[in-house]
């Protein structure tokens, strides 16, 4: 395996590969940083560009604007507190409060050491042990899953935020918003009053930028009267808040290697998506963390956890799509489509067919992730400075990114209405305490929460004991039955503190 | 304003709204039958709904009667509301004007008024913003992402 | 309002074409846009990207592949049969969206609000099992099927690959219990893991999974290189056509001088290597047709669905 890996990597270091993985990777930074617009989108774009390269520049360049994309959504969250995913809605939280007290640096390294660090632990999981990986996953049915997204939900709830009734109310409203339209199951339409244009529900990346991104923009528009120097990036003198010393990366490592895991382990498992790894993790770690009380106000830990998390899942969605030709996400299906449009058919056979394709790709996935650290950190002086702009600059150029943004996902104006609707929808959740990440995890998880109670309902019939048969079903009762005392418990110390009263 | 009124209105609207969902059969649409049916997820999450928009009512309705001091978080700052309503103004006649503008004639008009909405008066360097950010915008999208924002159609 | 609209820009348009054919031979002059009414990445979406990509070549303008998915499809297809019939906004007709949905769900769009143009691919159904299933051939599955109640994977009660699944069923005699994945992929994963006994598929879900040996295609609706050893239904004496397919359609009215184009376009690119390659490794058939005896075809199998789906919804 290891001649194998460094035949790939002498495959790799060539000019056309480099320059693909060097564009691959700007690409990627530059979509994922402007607010409103996704890497995804750029993928399907370069996708058709990618047939007639060679394959190992191809898919180590898609790879490239995938995981640089998935990292560019922090910059902006960090600096502008507009967060792209609901992934990095957790990495805004503590990421704008270390800007607001002057600790951008800080932040954007700890996000960008935490998220090459993810990404290469699941890349060697993804190379090292990929095959047992998949076969543990192949065990999760319709029935473990319904479990599993139940354990799911029970972490996002008991992390909510201010109170558990107002987080878990959020989730709901995320879910009841997920099910208007057409659906895939049975057929029917539900909640649609008529309106053809509901069938598909709400779209996705409208109701993302109006939920995340631009209340940021209608708080600036309130505060607009705040002179521009009290809202201003400020920088702090002392060298040490601008960055992360060895070894602050040292204390949090423990927190990286679990979080990578916990991303590692929710990508291979196809459908549950980044923005469930990264609160899954990021709940661990607060629950476990010494300091739990600074999560959420600028904590360099709650960052880690949530970007290692988040980016170990792009890595391990390719385990069950090269293992099993099971794509797990929509960008693996996109990526997919590369792999077979090269003739290169995922699965375990790949790894004898195409040898060395396979290898250079995986050496590829490695060197990706160094330039992205190279290429990242020498933007950041650059990204902080188009931050500290005076915001009648910055805010019009998000208001036309966002529309932009909307638009494009489907070139139809009607989701631009759906924008506007959940820009106030957004904003109105944040004045009244409610989550808006979690309304969109719940959202997004909602489909495949349905999908699976209704394979799992057809499976079992009438034998309702095939419901508790499976080890894993016993696995995840028992570990949300954990999380849910011990986040009792953490809530209880955190009353009986002086300075949290209020619950 | 004390956000324990708002909360007591909005989930009583919750509360109602779910009792329709629970109720009501004209809802769905069409559709093949399957063992968990269309309506089974709706329910159980308006059920939810109930349960938890009842506990936050029931707790802000408590603190409203026994008229305790509001907390820090329960008080909604409201100044500075008139600029968002000009700003969602400014967004809905953006997108009605889109389509028969275009994007290229629109977007400089909409860059300017938000940049003066936030106290901008630089004109020359806002201008040039304003003009220059939709085209490269325009040609960006069509040439790259080979999606094209609706041109004037008049 | 809306309907005199229509009725005028038809009115037009049949002038501009009975008076100068010339005026519209510069067709196309900006860039074509095709709805995929599914996701990026799926055969439907791939099948029309790689089209997309040979004829623009073809016909000098950018083809633009725009994924408006949701609804089964629905959504994207009402959108194209809502757009103008200019030739600037085509569909990607599938068995799905054209044939299937229309019956079963209550649509703002028939398969008669388009014109069809061309038809680039199939992909054969099968029924497959997983390798460790008792089941070595089709005539065994439907004892088994017969004598306990099986469950076959599927993507949605309204699917194409229900009703097809329940066409053959019929045929045969057997019944099984349905479980609904999010599409032919996704089922082929609970047959690996072993939650389901059978599923019916499409071979770019199957086709590795086959080629690996964790599957097994029982039966399928034609041979295919890939599979030489699997039985077609007509050997089983099962009758009827079980394909999914790919193609283009655009809204009802167009203009004849973009079906010819388009047409052509098609034909030379169909007889391209590398387009060919592409479908192959996509696991497509290449079934290239048009003119009227394919959409008589067509109409066939849309009224077999109509009587399957009043089966259905009793």
């Amino acid at each position: 395996m290891f001649d194998n890996l460094l035949s790939g990597f002498s495959a790799i270091l060539a000019v056309g590969p480099i320059l693909g993985i060097i564009a691959g990777v700007i690409i990627g930074i530059i979509f994922g940083a402007i607010p409103g617009i996704s890497g995804i989108m750029a993928i399907a774009i370069i996708l058709p560009l990618t047939f007639y390269v060679d394959p190992i520049i191809g898919i180590t360049m898609l790879l490239a604007v995938y995981k640089a994309g998935i990292y560019g959504g922090s910059i902006s969250a960090i600096l502008i507190n507009t967060p792209g995913a609901a992934a990095s809605f957790l990495t805004a939280v503590d990421g704008n409060a270390l800007t607001k007290a002057g600790k951008a640096g800080k932040a954007l390294d700890i996000s960008l050491f935490s998220s090459v660090s993810g990404e290469m632990l699941a890349t060697l999981v993804l190379i090292l042990v990929a095959a047992p990986i998949s076969a543990i996953s192949l065990q999760a049915g319709p029935i473990e899953k319904v479990f599993l997204l139940l354990f799911a939900f029970t972490v996002i709830g008991t992390l909510a935020g201010e109170s558990i009734p107002r987080g878990l109310l959020s989730c709901c409203l995320g879910m009841l918003f997920a099910m208007v339209g057409m659906s895939t199951i049975t057929g029917a339409s539900r909640f649609t009053f008529g309106y053809t244009e509901l069938m598909a529900g709400f779209t996705f990346t409208p109701m993302l930028i109006g939920i995340l991104v631009m209340p940021e923009v209608i708080n600036v528009i309130r505060r607009r009267k705040v002179p521009h120097h009290e809202m201003m990036i400020t920088h702090s003198p002392k060298p040490a808040d601008n960055r992360i010393s060895f070894k602050e990366y040292r204390s949090v490592f423990a927190t990286i290697v679990k979080s990578s895991g916990i991303g590692t382990f929710i990508g291979a498992l196809p459908g549950l998506g980044s923005s469930t790894a990264a609160f899954i993790a990021y709940g661990e770690a607060k629950r476990t963390s010494k300091k739990p009380e600074e999560y959420g106000k600028g904590s360099v830990e709650g960052i880690a956890a949530a970007e290692s998390a988040n980016n170990a899942v792009c890595g391990s969605s390719m385990i069950p799509m090269l293992t099993l030709s099971i794509p797990g996400d929509d960008v693996a299906a996109l990526l997919m489509g590369a792999f077979l449009i090269h003739g290169l058919t995922p699965g375990p056979l790949i790894f004898f067919e195409h040898t060395e394709t396979i290898y250079a790709i995986f050496a590829g996935f490695l060197i990706t992730d160094l330039f992205l650290l190279g290429i990242a950190k020498s933007g950041f002086r650059f990204f902080v400075k188009v931050a500290s702009l005076r915001r009648y600059y910055i805010f019009p150029c998000v208001t036309v990114f966002a529309f932009t943004g909307a638009f494009t996902a489907g070139q139809n104006m009607n989701d631009i209405l759906v924008l506007i609707a959940f820009t106030i929808m957004g904003y109105s959740m944040r004045v009244f305490g409610l989550n808006p990440a979690v309304f969109i995890i719940g959202f997004i998880l909602t489909p495949f929460l349905e999908q699976n109670l209704d394979q799992a309902l057809a499976i079992v019939g009438t034998d309702y004991h095939l419901f508790f048969a499976s080890p894993f079903s016993w696995v995840f009762i028992a570990l949300s039955a954990f999380f849910i005392y011990s986040s009792l418990r953490m809530r209880k110390k955190a009353t009986s503190t002086p300075q949290e009263k209020a619950v | 304003m004390d956000r324990r009124k708002v909360d007591v209105v909005l989930t009583t609207v919750l509360i109602i709204i779910s009792l329709i969902i629970l109720t009501s059969d004209q809802l769905v649409e069409g559709g093949a039958e399957t063992d968990l049916g269309s309506m089974f997820l709706p329910r159980i999450v308006a059920v939810l709904m109930i349960i938890f928009s009842a506990t936050i009512g029931i707790q802000s309705l408590k603190k409203l009667l026994q008229q305790k001091e509001l907390e820090d978080k329960e008080l909604i700052v409201t100044n500075g509301y008139g600029g968002i309503f000009i700003y969602i103004g400014i967004f809905i006649a953006y997108w009605l004007l889109v389509p028969v503008f275009g994007f290229i004639v629109t977007t400089p008009f909409v860059m300017f008024s938000v940049a003066l909405l936030l106290g901008g008066r630089n004109w020359v360097p806002i201008t040039a913003v304003s003009v220059i950010t939709p085209i490269l915008i325009f040609y960006g999208s069509s040439q790259f992402l080979r999606v094209f924002l609706p041109t004037w159609s008049l | 309002m809306k309907n005199t609209q229509k009725t005028l820009l038809a009115l037009a348009g049949a002038l501009a074409v009975s008076f100068s054919a010339g005026a519209l031979a510069e067709y196309p002059e900006k860039p074509i846009n095709v709805i995929v009414p599914y996701g990026a990445g799926g055969d439907s979406d791939l099948t029309t990207r790689i089209w997309a990509d040979a004829v623009e070549k073809e016909l000098g303008v950018p083809v633009v592949v725009i994924n408006k998915a949701g609804g089964g499809g629905v959504v994207g297809t009402s959108f194209v049969a809502n757009s103008k019939n200019d030739g600037y906004t085509l569909i990607n007709a599938g068995l799905g969206n054209m044939l299937v949905t229309p019956n079963f769900s209550k649509t703002p769009y028939d398969f008669d609000s388009f014109e069809p143009i061309v038809k680039m691919t199939a992909v054969p159904l099968a029924v497959v099992v997983a390798k460790d299933s008792p089941y070595t051939n089709f005539d065994e599955f439907v004892a088994g099927a017969k004598a306990n109640k099986l469950t076959q994977g599927s993507w949605g009660a309204s699917s194409s690959g229900t009703i097809l699944a329940n066409i053959i069923a019929d045929q045969a005699g057997y019944s099984v219990k349905y479980v609904h994945a999010k599409g032919a992929a996704a089922s082929m994963v609970s047959v690996i893991g072993g939650h389901i006994d059978s599923a019916v598929s499409f071979p770019p879900a199957f086709g590795p999974h086959v080629k690996a040996d964790r599957a097994r295609a029982l039966v399928m609706n034609q041979k295919m290189d890939a599979f030489p050893n699997v039985p077609t239904f007509a050997d089983y004496g099962i009758k009827g056509s079980f394909e999914g397919w790919s193609g283009v359609f655009a809204p009802k009215g167009v203009p004849e001088e973009v079906i010819t184009k388009l047409k052509a376009a098609t034909a030379k690119v169909m007889t391209d290597p590398k387009v060919l390659k592409s479908y192959e490794n996509i696991g497509a058939v290449v079934d290239f047709r048009y003119g009227p005896e394919w959409v008589s075809d067509m109409k066939v199998t849309y009224d077999i669905m109509k009587d399957a789906a009043a089966k259905v919804k009793k």
